[in-house]
């Protein structure tokens, strides 16, 4: 009886110690089996675990979708070089007739004129001077290329008449008095040149008694626009 | 009982601590289970065959999980990338036959024969 009792606890304690180890084996390879199943799962969307056909599917899977993309980009790029192209255009469209529109203003007179030009300031004490004189001197500094033209601050465009009755000259309507300030833009040497060259204007109103002719050259010449002076 | 309780305890742990293994050593791993179970079936049937020793049952284990991932590494190594098949089919066979054997022994011990 002793005998078997002492057995019976010999076997429990052995049993349990091998159920102890057993079991101590089986939470080890519990914890081993999720990690892998995790990293798997994870690995699944690397390419790691991919076999090697796999892998050549996958890349030519990538060299397809890089050839269509290559495709669009290049279309995509000529569709903006042809964008570009057309705004370009454009735009130069725009920028040109801004010029044109603004030299057109320049000539009727509409805006103020602000550049470099010259000064003519003509005096007359004897009353000598007629109003071909004053139109030729306009004439000369338009054909010196002059883009504003004013006496006595009065706009000269191409309607504006100079004439001549008991009381003097009158420039549009307006009548003027000596001395005579001419304002002119455009390159100055030209203007002085179309002006004082020998045997020019300058030399010929200087020739008449009681009249002087200053020309100077100015940076800053302010003319106005046109108020209507028909 | 134990054993089973003892897998889930160890799965419950698995799933607490997530631990980060790379990618590339998940095959290491694999073949180490695979060893770990054989190791583990072997026990049981030890047990059956009342000749089971823990000292050797814990050794063999750790032994085999090691031996088998390092076998695969070595591979790995020396260009044999097929290397690790040996160690799944030494272990996939043994754990096959230990399971035959374990349910022949739980079997014989419940007189079903």
């Amino acid at each position: 009886m002793k005998h078997f009792q002492s057995l019976i606890t010999t076997l429990n304690t052995k049993a349990r110690r091998t159920q102890v180890a057993i079991a101590t084996i089986c939470i080890l390879i519990g914890v081993l089996i999720v990690t892998q199943l995790r990293v798997q799962q994870t690995a699944s969307q690397a390419l790691q675990a991919a076999t090697e056909s796999d892998l050549s599917q996958i890349v030519s899977n990538l060299d397809n979708e890089i050839n269509a993309l290559r495709a669009e980009a290049a279309d995509l790029r000529l569709q903006l070089f042809k964008i570009e192209r057309v705004s370009n255009d454009s735009s130069e469209i725009m920028k040109e007739s801004a010029k044109n529109l603004n030299k057109l203003k320049i000539i009727a007179g509409l805006t103020k004129v602000r550049g470099q030009g010259i000064r003519v300031v003509i005096t007359d004490e004897n009353k000598s001077l007629n109003f071909y004189d004053l139109v030729d001197t306009v004439t000369e500094l338009r054909s010196g290329g002059a883009e504003a033209i004013s006496i006595n601050g009065i706009r000269v465009i191409a309607r504006t008449g100079i004439t001549q009755n008991e009381n003097g000259i009158s420039v549009g309507r307006k009548s003027i008095s000596p001395p005579y300030i001419v304002l002119a833009i455009g390159d100055p040497e030209v203007l002085h040149e179309a002006l004082a060259i020998a045997g020019g204007i300058r030399d010929t109103l200087y020739s008449l008694p009681g009249v002087s002719f200053y020309i100077t050259k100015e940076n800053d010449i302010r003319i106005n626009a046109a108020v209507d002076n028909l | 009982m134990l054993p089973l309780i003892g897998l889930l305890v160890g799965i419950g742990i698995g799933l607490a601590l997530n631990i980060p293994i790379p990618a590339a050593y998940s095959k290491y791993l694999g073949v180490a289970i695979l060893a770990a179970l054989d190791s583990a079936i072997g026990g049981l049937r030890a047990n059956l065959e009342m000749k089971f020793n823990e000292k050797l049952f814990i050794t063999g284990f750790f032994s085999n999980t090691l031996m088998a991932a390092f076998i695969v590494f070595m591979g790995d190594r020396l260009g044999i990338e097929v290397l690790y098949l040996a160690a799944v089919v030494a272990f996939g066979v043994r754990l096959f036959q230990n399971l035959a054997l374990v349910r022949r022994h739980y079997f014989q011990k419940r007189h079903w024969e």
